[in-house]
């Protein structure tokens, strides 16, 4: 267990480690001068002060010593400063992070949920009509553009009806961006739940359970769903690095006020200090998690820590 | 599985209770705008989007009544000598500012050697005039001294780019114009969000002394909330819900505004708002006039605002707008260029432009009031004529940085941009046009002389003839091609629950007696 | 396939081969009758796309300030937007675009992508540890992220944005591409071509390239229908197709601001994004199902 334990925390270190090179190095792939590119937002910086913000981010040394600079920065908690507003990075980060897990975890809860039951049933009722209409749905599901769907739901339940607001902080507001997240990731669970139940009905210990006398809901409750909820757990981490991808659209459209919302107004902005800060904190949160789950799934299924 | 589920849960609820700490209380105005202030500083931006929350930090010395006429304020009265020199100002007495120290001749002169100042100017430093020496004549009289006499400095008094900032500033260093502002307005700072709301909270010792408004004294609501809402549906939708009080509804959607019975459009006039096009002249193809002339015949505006604006803007064929001095239609008509593709493709042929090797240059404006929308169309036309124009958009702050920038490089695609500036007098063109310029563009000696002029006339059938013979100059050589008014932030949703909203010409508004039921 | 040929008769044997094939042909496409239809659709809306500009009705970008924001009517089949361009003619050129994003993206994951899998699942040694490593850790960063990354670096424009979901989905494909090559790896045929010294140029194109590509055309169908939502969602938020290019998600963008006006400019872009989308994926799935079918001993 704790040879599979360092193996995946190395392998995340590495990643993490891997970004901060990308991040750092990725303002070279800028067309252009980067610096004048950036600080063409602020009316008063003189071309002197543009040679010191240069020297500063290690833009006129050599690639090795721009990597230390930025590090060193790093470890000491300084991800930089905006080019708007001149905020500290890390600070602004902090701040809106917290509403894109609110959003990401509710709509994996919920995408859970609705490709559990789902696919459940589907598999239960294997062959039947509820199976098929269950199943075709989810390629539907699979083929709607996300934007989309979100866009119909703010046209339809926000502006239409009034039953959301348009652009808040609270639950109400929270409701339509995370239905609209999860929906298409639903199907997708929706799918892997159905064929790993119906591989599970299929197995003999069901069957014993079966003979023995148990009752129906306590072999599916007990048994069954167990051992199926396994299999989800191993994919968990991966859905979790979707829907955060997701989150950077749909917080868009909802003026859901979190991290992908702000990522694109960097982007417009060209706030690179605020765009490579993004994409690191990004990364860290979706190794972190996918960590969290591996080693999860490990406690859970023994077979895989001891290999 | 279960374990996890409940920490994730509480870990939500958890952040609930936590974001919904932050409630608006009965007491507070809010008005969403669609964009942020560049700055606290009123030396250090244009955009009428930071303009309009200075107004209610600061005073000017000056202010004007409904009608336009200037009146006093800080300063209880001001005097100008005959040879038109000299321009005393008695101030006030008991004005305090929002720290608590008095508002004296110290500050003016604060304000004035910080706009002036060689190291840092005032962005608007030219709109103060030929100033020689400013000197104090005791605690409560101040007296500027002039090189030539200067008829815009009287108006200019009156603007919120002339606020005077008191002098306890200096202190704050750095964190003057980011954190923190003090001046002698209705409303003190408490708190700059950037990128989301300023939060204004009354100051209770104020007084008024010449702001459009019925009430004399402190506002009546206890704060005064502007945030930032960039999305307009959600502008919209927050003011239908009564999330929001006042503001600026998407232009598309003017017409639910004027059918909702909970809502009220108040439609600005006498804005002073001119929107135009101009264009980087350090490199070609802009250098040459006919490359400008081409743009001017290939673009249709009157198609353009009819696509885009229905009727909501005016064309504007002259460079200072209706309700300004010098705004005369058919005279600047007569003079400006017409809708003549055919002639836009002949002055690209003669510069070596044709179907195979087309003119590709930038088109930026600044984001809002469907300007984006206007250059597709503008785009549209262009390309027929043969020019592949990119957009760009931004925001203001960027925009005007980045025109700067343009006008100084030598390398590299030809730029132009839509930009939008309201003024209240032709002194706008002096601000513009006479070197160095707003932007270090375009000026030549010829111009500056006439600008000049413009400046030293004292008569006025005199400076109007020189005003329309500068007008006549830029529209002509094609670095001013004026378009419409208004451009931007001239519409307001209201709710009808607020009551007392005022604004002060060239779009000014004042919350003094604003009451929500 | 083959078994099914008929024997052929003594007399005129080649006319019975010909009706041989042509009925086991048609037997199978029966058979897979979904498959053909989708396989047929596919076709006619490529050559619909590339031939669109020759036979819309109207310019696609030609504005006009009276029929602005119209419904579906006769003369504009699916109405106008709020510049009055003919929104038909603008999704009929605007599938060119689509496809061609999803085609040239999935182009450059592929061959970078098959690449990786192949050397990497061939040599084996430190080259696989190393290469599948950083695979790892460029799947980690999810798609969104690269592509949005490579976008605000490169600046907004239809090309980046192919390039950068090309990039971005180069994990994916190596990965499967190197769990095929795995498997053929240890396959008789690799261990005979080896034995008799055949070089690595000639076993990893003529041998396993080969039977690595059912599989990988599969995954490209998906991969297809992926990369044309990744672009659509990157034109959506401004940083792809540029206007006036007539790209459905750019379209959608510009109808948020008209819901209640113009419903039809929210659901036609959308929607044919949708049709396209799912034809591809119903492809793969149809596709997929095949290759297990043929590949006995696979689970589907």
């Amino acid at each position: 267990m704790t040879n599979y334990l360092v193996n995946r925390l190395f392998g995340a270190l590495l990643t993490v480690w891997v970004t901060t090179l990308a991040v750092c190095f990725l303002i070279h792939l800028v067309p252009g001068d980067p610096v004048q590119i950036m600080y063409a937002q602020s009316a008063t910086t003189t071309p002197e002060q543009l040679d010191l913000i240069r020297h500063n981010l290690g833009l006129d040394r050599s690639i090795i010593h721009q990597y230390i600079i930025y590090m060193s920065n790093l470890l000491n908690g300084d991800f930089g400063t905006t080019i708007r507003g001149q905020q500290p990075v890390l600070d602004l980060i902090l701040l809106r992070l917290p509403y894109t897990l609110w959003l990401t975890i509710t709509a994996l809860i919920i995408s859970l949920i609705i490709g559990g039951v789902a696919g459940f049933f589907a598999a239960y009722k294997q062959g039947q009509w509820l199976d098929r209409l269950l199943m075709s749905s989810t390629i539907i599901g699979i083929s709607i553009p996300p934007f989309w769907l979100g866009l119909m739901l703010l046209a339809f339940f926000s502006v239409n009806l009034g039953w959301f607001p348009v652009a808040g902080d609270g639950w109400l507001s929270l409701i339509l961006p995370a239905t609209t997240l999860a929906a298409c990731q639903a199907a997708t669970i929706g799918r892997i739940v159905r064929s790993t139940m119906i591989d599970i009905f299929d197995q003999d210990y069901i069957r014993t359970a079966y003979a023995k006398g148990l009752s129906k809901p306590r072999v599916l409750g007990r048994h069954a769903l167990r051992s199926g909820m396994v299999p989800i757990i191993s994919i968990l981490g991966m859905q979790f690095a979707y829907m955060m991808g997701g989150a950077i659209v749909v917080e868009y459209i909802f003026s859901w006020n979190g991290l992908g919302r702000l990522a694109i107004q960097a982007i417009f902005q060209r706030d690179y200090p605020l765009i490579q800060g993004f994409i690191l904190t990004f990364s860290i949160i979706v190794v972190l998690v996918s960590v969290l789950m591996d080693v999860l799934y490990a406690s859970l299924d023994p077979r895989i820590s001891r290999k | 599985m279960k374990v996890i589920k409940t920490i994730l849960i509480t870990l939500a609820c958890i952040t609930t209770v936590a974001t919904s700490a932050k409630v608006f209380s009965a007491d507070d105005i809010i008005w969403a705008r669609y964009g942020d202030i560049d700055t606290l500083d009123p030396h250090r931006s244009t955009s009428t989007l930071s303009m309009q929350v200075w107004n209610q930090i600061y005073e000017p010395l000056l202010a004007r009544d409904s009608e336009g006429n200037i009146g006093p304020n800080l300063a209880k009265s001001y005097s100008v000598s005959g040879d038109g020199l000299t321009v005393s100002f008695a101030l006030n007495d008991n004005i305090k500012c929002h720290d608590g120290s008095e508002f004296t001749s110290k500050d003016v002169i604060f304000t004035y050697e910080r706009a002036f100042s060689t190291s840092n100017p005032s962005n608007t430093k030219s709109a103060w005039g030929p100033i020689k020496d400013v000197k104090a004549n005791g605690e409560l009289a101040v007296e500027f001294t002039f090189n030539t006499p200067f008829g815009a400095f009287i108006p200019f008094m009156a603007d919120p780019f002339a606020s005077m900032i008191c002098d306890s500033n200096e202190k704050l260093g750095k964190s003057y114009g980011t954190t923190a502002a003090v001046g002698t307005g209705a409303w003190k700072l408490d708190n700059w969000v950037k990128g989301d709301k300023i939060e204004l909270s009354r100051n209770d010792s104020y007084i008024n002394l010449g702001r459009l408004a019925d009430n004399k004294g402190a506002p009546k609501m206890k704060r005064l909330i502007i945030k930032v809402m960039p999305e307009g549906q959600a502008r919209l939708a927050a003011l239908q819900t009564g999330e929001v009080h006042i503001a600026e509804p998407p232009l598309e959607s003017v017409d639910a505004v004027k059918s909702n019975p909970k809502l009220d459009l108040f439609i600005a006039d006498n804005t002073g708002q001119d929107v135009f096009f101009e264009f980087a002249i350090s490199r070609p193809p802009f250098n040459d006039i006919r490359a400008r002339q081409a743009v001017a015949y290939a673009i249709d505006p009157d198609m353009a605002l009819d696509i885009v604006f229905e009727g909501l803007v005016s064309r504007e064929y002259c460079t200072v707008a209706q309700g300004v001095m010098g705004n005369d239609p058919d005279f600047c008509k007569s003079v400006g260029y017409k809708y003549n593709p055919e002639k836009a493709k002949e002055l690209l042929a003669e510069l070596g432009y044709s179907v195979s090797k087309r003119l590709e240059v930038n088109m930026m404006t600044w984001t809002g009031g469907n300007r984006e929308k206007l250059l597709q169309v503008f785009q549209s036309q262009l390309k027929q004529v043969g020019i592949d124009a990119k957009i760009e958009v931004m925001d203001i702050g960027s925009l005007n940085a980045r025109v700067k920038q343009e006008n100084n490089i030598t390398e590299g695609p030809g730029s132009f941009d839509l930009m939008g500036w309201s003024w209240y007098d032709p002194d706008i063109l002096y601000q513009l046009w006479h070197s160095p310029g707003a932007y270090e563009g375009y000026n030549t000696p010829e111009l500056d002389a006439l600008l000049d002029k413009t400046r030293s006339t004292t008569d006025p059938k005199k400076r109007l003839a020189v005003v329309q013979q500068v007008q006549k100059y830029l529209i002509e050589q094609a670095v001013h091609v004026p378009l419409y008014t208004p451009g931007w932030m001239w519409l307001y949703g209201i709710n009808k629950n607020t009551t007392g909203l005022k604004f002060e010409p060239f779009n000014q508004p004042i919350f003094l007696d604003v009451t929500i039921k | 396939m083959a078994n099914e040929l008929h024997k052929p008769q003594n007399t005129n044997s080649y006319f019975w081969a010909t009706l041989g094939v042509l009925h086991s042909t048609i037997k199978w496409l029966v058979k897979r009758r979904f498959l053909f239809f989708l396989g047929l659709l596919t076709s006619i809306l490529v050559a619909l796309s590339l031939s669109a500009n020759h036979w819309v009705p109207f310019d696609p970008e030609q504005m006009a300030a009276g029929p602005r924001l119209k419904p579906p009517s006769s003369s504009h089949w699916f109405g106008t937007d709020e510049f009055g361009r003919d929104i038909f003619s603008r999704i009929m050129v605007g599938m060119r675009l689509t496809l061609q994003v999803g085609f040239v993206s999935v182009c450059i994951s592929l061959s970078i992508g098959m690449t990786v899998g192949l050397i990497a699942g061939y040599f084996g040694g430190w080259l696989e540890r190393l290469l599948m490593r950083a695979m790892d850790v460029l799947f980690s960063f999810t798609e969104i992220l690269i592509a949005l990354a490579l976008v605000a670096v490169l600046g907004p424009s239809l090309e980046n944005a192919m390039i950068a979901i090309g990039i971005a989905a180069v994990p994916f494909y190596a990965r499967v591409c190197y769990g095929a090559v795995l498997v053929e790896r240890n396959k008789p045929y690799t261990e005979a071509a080896i034995s008799i010294g055949a070089s690595h140029a000639r076993i990893i194109f003529y041998h396993l390239l080969p039977n690595v590509l059912p599989i990988m055309i599969v995954v490209s169908t998906i991969g297809l229908s992926n990369a044309i939502l990744a672009a659509s969602g990157l034109s959506y938020l401004g940083l792809g197709a540029q206007p006036p290019s007539p790209e459905w998600g750019a379209m959608l963008a510009a109808s948020k601001n008209y819901f209640q006006r113009a419903p039809s400019l929210l659901f036609i872009p959308g929607l044919s994004i949708m049709t396209i989308v799912l034809i591809f994926n119903l492809l793969g799935d149809q596709l997929r199902q095949m290759l297990d079918y043929n590949d006995q001993g696979k689970h589907s």
